[in-house]
């Protein structure tokens, strides 16, 4: 059972139009097999009345002829399908003398005459009811000459006729066709509430869904157009209190920073400056993580070799040197600002932890990679996947002394899976961390 | 002595206010302060106001709209504050014609230093050659956007620009055909110190040319004019969008 349901097909559309055909076949083979045996009874039985006949008539053509001249007499006669010979005693068939063919054959006659069936005898009378003749008679003419019947062909039921079959045929049609439509009906709901749900995923906006069709249909629809709202309503009030919250805090930070001016001790006025800049970055930090998915920016074709030549030389303005290896073949299709920020990220990482950055980027038909690379102790092997994460920092002592949330390399992952790529981390032979970002070229541009 | 710059703070909140003005004052700068729109109006009235401090978030009218009518009633420099750091909010307060954005917190000493940077920029053209606002700079087929601050080329192609490429080539597309030298151009970008970055223009001016394709031995773009400085051969369009 469990492996025949591995060949089951897994569309519920085919599952189901495959059930109903089914069960379909199988009514109409029933009502057929019950049609057929009644129709062959009522077939044997006009046939065996005809037999009777034709039997009647050969015996009483033959007993009004001579003994002498009934072998000549027999060739003039109408024997139909039959084969009529004359027989011995000693020929003659040592079954039972038959019921039925010998008392529609007296009842013709008027008078009793012996019959008895060649072959098989089994079942005579049930096998000719359902017209299963046996292959002959000897029947004992007035005289007591053996006269033999035999050879019948042709005497199973005749073929259906063929607009019996046609019917049945544009019968079966029709109801396949209905059934389908029945199916698709019943199925077509649930593919475009997948899709819904597929879309609104990516778009929160998406229209929705028509409320329209059978109860069940229009219910499930209902129900998922309050849960889009819902969803949206949250997402909205998320957004609006993160706005509220980020305005808050950014107006005390801005007085505290303008009161710091006014400290005179140079180096407290520098560490204070330094605590505002770092609280300033954890709330620029949050708000790009919560926001990032949700960017609706546009795609457009990236000149990926300025990009990067561009933050290196912004990089150096604040006196951090960054090495550019390879180069991207082609313009790459994506969200410039959200490849900033995360180049960004992992070069602040880079420099944050491992002193340096050295960029390399590899790039073909298929796929845009481009690699972070620092000389700094790396990341524990056991941690990798984890530091990706939001908020997860693998040393919170450390990180705590240079600053930062834990979300560069969370937002940097985002921005990579939003493009359809990823960011794999692994700690280099010669030791430092390799961050790589896979941007694979045919799913942005499809994005 | 020379006269004082004069700086407009508008912001709806009086610690802000007044700690700004204290330390424009302290930098050596004269400062006045609105609580919004209407104390606006009446201080640009009142003072000679060189450069204003605009919050976008005001009680009465909105940053944005207030520096969209001041924009069209004069030529003031404008320098937005927003407590909202949105890349969008950046773009439409440069539409809305800020001459520089600023995030708050904002670390005082950069106030200072995109106060001067602006002065200086809209100083060095004179009134009737200071370039009307628009957001996109369109030339020979590039189009460089001033509130993405992101350069398109002719094929469509994004083409990301450092910092100092972008005020480069911001400065050439505001004198476009007007040879500018080695001098007018550090002093554009970087303020005084014209010997010390010297070489450092000629830097920027080949990464330019490498970012507009154009061959740095037969330039057709950015032309080196022997003896002189540099100029941008070609007509810039003003259009509010990069069609």
């Amino acid at each position: 059972m469990r492996l025949s349901w591995r060949a089951w097909p897994s569309s519920l559309f085919v599952r189901m139009a495959l059930i109903l055909l089914l069960g379909l076949l199988v009514a109409q083979g029933l009502s057929f097999w019950l049609q057929w045996g009644e129709r062959a009874t009522v077939v044997s039985q006009a046939r065996g009345q005809n037999f009777a006949d034709r039997m009647a008539e050969v015996v009483r053509a033959l007993e009004a002829t001579a003994p002498a001249e009934r072998s000549a007499a027999l060739a003039t006669l109408p024997y139909g399908d039959w084969q009529v010979t004359l027989i011995s005693e000693d020929q003659v068939s040592q079954n039972p003398p038959r019921g039925p063919v010998g008392a529609m054959l007296s009842a013709r006659l008027g008078s009793a005459r012996e019959v008895r069936p060649l072959g098989g005898a089994a079942g005579m009378g049930m096998g000719m009811m359902h017209g299963n003749m046996p292959r002959g008679f000897d029947v004992r003419l007035q005289g007591g000459q053996w006269l033999r019947f035999s050879g019948a062909r042709q005497l199973d039921t005749p073929a259906l006729p063929r607009d019996l079959i046609l019917r049945l045929a544009v019968t079966l049609m029709i109801v396949t066709a209905v059934v389908m439509l029945a199916v698709r009906q019943a199925t077509q709901p649930l593919k475009q509430l997948a899709q819904a749900a597929d879309t609104l995923g990516r778009d929160l906006d998406a229209p929705a869904l028509a409320e329209e069709g059978p109860t069940e249909t229009r219910r499930a629809a209902q129900a998922f157009n309050r849960m889009q709202a819902r969803i949206k309503r949250l997402v909205n009030e998320r957004s609006r209190a993160l706005a509220a919250v980020s305005h808050d805090l950014r107006t005390p930070l801005t007085r505290l920073r303008l009161r710091a001016e006014l400290v005179d001790d140079e180096t407290l006025r520098d560490q204070m400056a330094a605590d505002l800049d770092a609280m300033a970055a954890m709330i620029d930090a949050t708000l790009d993580y919560l926001r990032g998915l949700q960017t609706s920016e546009a795609v457009r074709p990236i000149d990926i070799n300025a990009l990067l030549a561009s933050m290196s030389e912004d990089a150096l303005v604040l006196g951090r040197r960054i090495s550019i290896q390879g180069q991207a073949l082609a313009p790459y299709t994506g969200r410039l600002s959200a490849l900033r920020r995360a180049l960004q990220n992992l070069i602040d990482n880079a420099i944050k932890y491992g002193a340096c950055a050295h960029l390399r980027v590899d790039d073909d038909a298929g796929e845009l990679r481009i690699m972070v690379e620092d000389e700094g102790p790396g990341i524990e092997p056991h941690e990798l996947a984890r530091v990706t994460e939001p908020y997860y920092r693998p040393d919170a002592s450390r990180s705590s002394a240079t600053g930062g949330v834990g979300l560069g390399l969370s937002i940097a992952k985002d921005i990579a899976l939003l493009h359809g790529g990823d960011l794999v981390l692994a700690n280099r032979a010669q030791g430092g961390l390799c961050a790589t970002l896979k941007l694979p070229r045919v799913a942005a541009a499809a994005a | 002595m020379e006269k004082r710059d004069c700086i407009l703070i508008v912001d709806d909140e009086p610690e802000i206010r007044r700690l700004l003005v204290d330390y424009l004052m302290r930098n050596n700068f004269e400062a006045v302060a609105a609580r919004d729109g209407r104390e606006m109006w009446q201080a640009l009235d009142r003072h000679a106001i060189d450069l204003v401090v605009l919050d976008l978030m005001l009680p009465d009218t909105d940053g944005l709209t207030l520096c969209r009518e001041l924009r069209a009633k004069s030529n003031l420099p404008v320098l937005m504050l927003t407590a909202l750091g949105e890349e969008a909010d950046r773009i439409v307060g440069i539409e809305m014609g800020a001459d520089d954005y600023l995030v708050k917190p904002f670390s005082p000493r950069e106030l200072l230093a995109r106060i001067k940077a602006v002065l200086r920029r809209t100083r060095a053209l004179p009134p009737n050659l200071r370039p009307e606002s628009a957001r996109c700079l369109c030339f020979a087929g590039w189009c460089l956007d001033t509130a993405e601050r992101l350069l398109t080329a002719p094929d469509g192609v994004a083409t990301p620009l450092s910092g100092g490429e972008y005020r480069l080539l911001h400065i050439l597309l505001d004198h476009p055909n007007r040879v500018l030298n080695r001098d007018q151009l550090t002093e554009m970008i970087h303020g005084r110190e014209a010997e010390a970055y010297d070489r450092a223009i000629d830097v920027q001016v080949s990464r330019l040319r490498q970012r507009l394709r154009d061959d740095s031995r037969e330039p057709n773009l950015i032309k080196t004019v022997r003896g002189e400085g540099y100029v941008l051969a070609a007509s810039v369009q003003r259009q509010a969008s990069c069609a």
